[in-house]
């Protein structure tokens, strides 16, 4: 009876330390949460109790896409292989730019370009390298970012804007650099 | 007058409020949802989860949340590649299990350990299913889930840390939904009707060409306010007796909705599990009844 009673008051206890860390945690920029934070985080952290449940806002995100090109080692290029200047005229999208109906990858890959550009220091930590590593003899990527903004709703009526003509009309590029690939020298080249 | 302690605990310890049935039910579909969606990631294991992926155990320190993440130490002691590929075998493993109701309480609590290993091992892939899988895991690890739709159905007194999880269950999805509602108050395009349209219309997360519905706006503009209305008022209307059947149509609607117009069908799935947890257990026979479809045992 005893051991009963206290599983009762631990279960209350920890019911409203849950209940703190379900309403608090998604606000960081609270004052609730700057006071309250410190006796929680050892908990939410760890067990990934962290999400700010921001789907689709404040407004839904644009179409980004990276577009970039390698630039290849001429001294370690084999002579055997494919002309190296025909590769490096080869222009690739990250992800790719056919939208996969229903396709996980393609999500998980939309998000790793996203998370991988937040800041400089995971586009050099993360996204960068992996690029590079995508091929052998690779000297720099040349990248840029498009961002295809929406086509406003009422601009659109009458006009029957397809998609496929969206995807010329509002095109926005932002800042194209060489990137080095050679390790421990990741920075703009040009 | 009302006792607010008898309130408490009739909300949290009370039994019979438990839909024991439409928890089974929750179980089976989010297990199932769940093992699809992880597995289609366990085959893109190298580029995720290896160091020729998109993230080198090696480089993880560098991944910046704001906030002190001192998971990684913890995550870090896993040294090796294969140990995470065991890993996630021996998950999609539970969470067949739990699919079809062969999984008790502590293997349900191991299952959500492992997933948030995952989470920790890899955060620039993960995404709202990884995180609705995260609270829907934890909050089932205290449910006796199994009594119903198993292979092995077992007959059992409803406890108190059934209810406890069932009422945590119901209250992390308002309390999500109202963030999300809340969140969408702050973007301009949400306010003038036009966030669904900008929606549909990114091609990245689109499934079809939804350019026709700018011949439409007002019905883009109520599917807008909608939504907000939906996210916002769900804390009050799912647990308000008058409200609750109209949230849960709109709810379904909104998921379905979103299965069928965005690049998110797993998000979609598991958000439609999820409702279930609202749904009666008379509410949910009738359901079977009408689609005849009661092909799993019935506990003995």
């Amino acid at each position: 009876m005893k051991r009963q009673k206290w599983i009762f008051v631990l279960l209350n206890v920890f019911i409203v330390f849950q209940l703190v860390v379900m309403v608090v945690s998604p606000n960081r920029s609270s004052v609730i949460y700057d006071q309250l934070s410190p006796y929680f985080t050892w908990y939410s952290v760890p067990l990934h109790f962290i999400n700010p449940w921001s789907f689709f806002s404040p407004d839904p995100s644009v179409a980004v896409y990276w577009e970039y090109s390698y630039i290849y080692n001429a001294e370690t290029w084999p002579e055997s292989s494919d002309s190296m200047y025909d590769k490096e005229a080869i222009n690739y999208s990250y992800p790719s730019k056919e939208s996969k109906i229903w396709s996980n990858r393609f999500i998980r890959d939309l998000y790793f370009s996203r998370y991988a550009a937040i800041t400089e220091k995971h586009f050099n930590a993360f996204f960068l390298p992996w690029l590079c590593d995508q091929q052998d003899h690779v000297e720099a990527v040349s990248m840029v970012m498009r961002f295809q903004v929406h086509p406003d709703i009422e601009a659109s009526q009458g006009v029957q804007k397809t998609l496929k003509q969206a995807k010329t009309d509002f095109n926005r590029y932002v800042g194209r650099n060489i990137y080095s690939c050679l390790r421990g020298d990741r920075d703009v080249l040009f | 007058m009302f006792s607010s302690k008898k309130l408490w605990n009739d909300f949290w310890f009370q039994p019979n409020s438990v839909q024991i049935k439409t928890l089974s039910a929750f179980r089976l579909f989010l297990g199932s949802v769940l093992f699809v969606f992880y597995f289609i990631r366990f085959l893109s294991f190298d580029t995720y989860y290896s160091d020729d992926g998109f993230l080198p155990l090696s480089e993880l320190g560098k991944y910046d949340l704001n906030f002190n993440y001192y998971i990684l130490d913890y995550v870090q002691m896993l040294p090796s590649e294969a140990l995470f590929y065991v890993l996630h075998i021996l998950f999609l493993i539970l969470l067949l299990a739990l699919s079809l109701g062969l999984l008790p309480r502590w293997a349900t609590l191991l299952t959500f350990f492992i997933h948030v290993l995952f989470l920790h091992r890899n955060p620039l892939i993960n995404y709202g299913v990884d995180y609705y899988a995260t609270y829907f895991l934890f909050y089932l690890s205290f449910i006796q889930h199994s009594q119903f739709f198993s292979l092995k159905p077992k007959k059992q007194t409803i406890d108190i840390f059934t209810s406890v999880g069932f009422r945590l269950l119901q209250i992390q999805l308002v309390v999500a939904y109202a963030y999300a509602g809340f969140e969408k108050l702050k973007g301009q395009t949400w306010w003038e009707g036009k966030a669904v349209w900008n929606s549909v219309i990114n091609p990245q997360i689109s499934t079809f060409d939804f350019s026709w519905m700018s011949h439409i706006p007002f019905v883009v503009a109520v599917l807008s306010f909608m939504t907000i209305i939906f996210e916002v008022y769900a804390p009050v209307a799912f647990f308000s007796s008058k409200a609750r059947r109209l949230w849960l149509v709109l709810g379904f609607g909104f998921h379905i909705g979103i299965l069928l117009t965005l690049n998110i069908p797993f998000f979609a799935l598991v958000m439609t599990a999820g409702l279930l947890i609202f749904v009666k257990d008379e509410e949910l026979d009738q359901f079977l009844s009408f689609c005849k479809a009661r092909k799993w045992r019935q506990p003995r």
